[in-house]
């Protein structure tokens, strides 16, 4: 876990300590609310905070935060406090003279907050797609079926760009909206079949090649991530390399460590090879530049490293490593 | 598989342009109709038999789930596929559809679900009657000694039709264009 997504505590640092333990994640910890203040940033998971103002003032820091807050008044509380604590903002309110067990009792608190809190993010991205993707698609549909109907009036070939214009804007909505998926918050992890996964993702109707090299492992994933990272990286062949391309896909290590996916095509040159994970970058008139920096989130996403070195033919080579094989 | 000339396909979706495209992309192999509303689509369906309906998913007033949840409720035995700009999200699982297009949908696309829809439907009619006609052949068997049923010429015809079903459902099961539907019914069968 990094530093920025630890939980954030504020007040006595020996009830963090104990909070730690119980919660088996260890907090950073500020002294005082000014100094918590400085220390908030989007990935803080969730601030446990002791209400004893001036120094620790939990109003204070629900007014600067948009995190969940736990609220914890260490010398006691009232209904009043929680009351308003609670209206201000506050995830949680908890009176440390009610509990027999001040810790576990926190560390409960703070593992229901963290939980709300990316159930709230993972349903405003769901319904922020959904609105996305019909407000979007729709208006594609209805011009990439005036084209064909214009096409079968007519022969021009500005209709034939027209839909070629379409058809990329129609590819760089389906990146966006994978591009929020692999945003979510949580990732589940289950044993996959590699190669099964690696069999669904290739793509229908392409005269391309695909060469499972080696018996592939059981890794580590998320299905559904792990197949959209294999179909961009065979789109980006395909692309790349045309129809002729030939795909491999092996294992790295022995005993296997990752895997790699490699194709024939013209390959990246090694001052690029960076270049090509950032978001928008893209060397041909009809990528997106979102296809391979998705492809490194997800591989994030599951602890995995993703390099690019040369193929045994020349054209480029991805290496997933740091994989969790089965 | 059959003619697909004597098939028939209502096509809802409230654009007028969208419903048009669909049309000209299926008239060449299927009888069509379009409806540009839910209230309208059912009000055909009360009247003429179709085999096949290609629905919106989110039109204004009637959507295209009530649509199908009428179909459902009305016990209509045809293939229903629904179209949508959203992503398919685990409520497809009650949905009652045969299919489930995401827009924008190209003219491939939406050829190759059509056919694949009457495919499974095909395959679908084939199962039942093969079904009903082992059974009668088991009943048969287990009645009369095979001496006496070899010379029976209408149970031979029986052997001969159970025999030319089997053909018949293997070749269905190899014409489905997804191979992983070939195997998920090849292993059913």
């Amino acid at each position: 876990m990094e530093d920025r997504d630890r939980p954030l505590f504020v007040g006595p640092s020996a009830l963090a300590s104990q909070v730690g333990a119980a919660l088996g994640r260890e907090f950073a910890v500020a002294p005082t609310t000014a100094a918590a203040s400085e220390r908030l940033g989007e990935r803080t998971a969730c601030v446990v905070t002791d209400h004893d103002p001036p120094t620790h003032d939990c109003f204070e820091l629900l007014e600067s935060t948009d995190r969940p807050v736990v609220v914890v008044p260490t010398d006691g509380g009232t209904s009043a406090l929680a009351t308003r604590a609670l209206q201000a903002g506050a995830a949680t309110y908890l009176d440390p003279t009610t509990v027999d067990d001040v810790p576990a009792a926190v560390a409960a608190a703070v593992e229901r907050a963290i939980a709300d809190a990316e159930a709230d993010v993972e349903a405003r991205i769901e319904e922020f797609s959904s609105i996305v993707s019909h407000e979007l698609r729709s208006p594609i549909q209805t011009a990439k079926s005036g084209i064909d109907l214009a096409k079968a009036q007519c022969d021009s070939r500005y209709l034939d760009e027209v839909g070629e214009t379409i058809d990329r804007m129609d590819e760089l909505i389906d990146n966006l909206l994978e591009l929020l998926d692999t945003g979510e918050t949580t990732v589940e992890t289950t044993g996959v079949d590699l190669e099964a996964v690696v069999e669904a993702a290739w793509p229908g109707g392409t005269a391309a090649n695909l060469l499972i090299e080696d018996e592939l492992p059981t890794v580590e994933a998320e299905r559904s991530r792990l197949q959209q990272l294999l179909e961009n990286l065979f789109r980006n062949a395909v692309d790349h390399a045309g129809e002729t391309v030939t795909v491999r896909v092996g294992v790295v290590g022995d005993p296997a460590t990752g895997f790699y996916v490699a194709d024939d095509g013209p390959g990246i040159v090694a001052d690029r090879r960076e270049l090509v994970f950032e978001y928008g970058y893209t060397d041909s008139e009809a990528g997106s530049g979102l296809g391979l920096a998705i492809v490194e989130e997800i591989a994030e996403a599951f602890g995995w490293t993703v390099t690019i070195t040369d193929s045994e033919t020349g054209g480029a080579r991805f290496e997933i490593s740091q994989v969790d094989i089965r | 598989m059959a003619d697909t000339g004597d098939k028939t396909v209502l096509i809802v979706d409230d654009e007028e342009m969208v419903a048009e495209s669909y049309e000209l992309y299926l008239d060449d192999d299927y009888e069509t109709i379009v409806e540009y509303s839910g209230g309208a689509a059912l009000m055909e369906l009360d009247q003429r038999a179709v085999d096949l309906v290609l629905v919106d998913r989110r039109m204004p007033g009637m959507s295209g789930d009530v649509v199908i949840d009428h179909i459902d409720k009305w016990e209509m035995d045809f293939q229903v596929i629904m179209v949508t700009a959203v992503d398919p999200d685990i409520d497809i699982i009650d949905m009652p559809c045969d299919g489930y297009l995401t827009k924008p949908v190209s003219e491939d696309e939406l050829l190759a679900a059509v056919d694949r829809a009457f495919r499974i439907k095909h395959y679908e009619d084939l199962i039942a009657e093969y079904n009903q006609l082992s059974e009668k052949y088991e009943v048969l068997t287990s009645q009369f000694s095979s001496r006496e049923l070899t010379n029976q010429d209408r149970f031979t015809k029986l052997e001969s039709r159970i025999e030319e079903m089997e053909a018949e459902i293997a070749e269905t099961v190899e014409g489905f264009s997804d191979s992983k539907l070939s195997d998920a019914f090849n292993r059913l069968h």
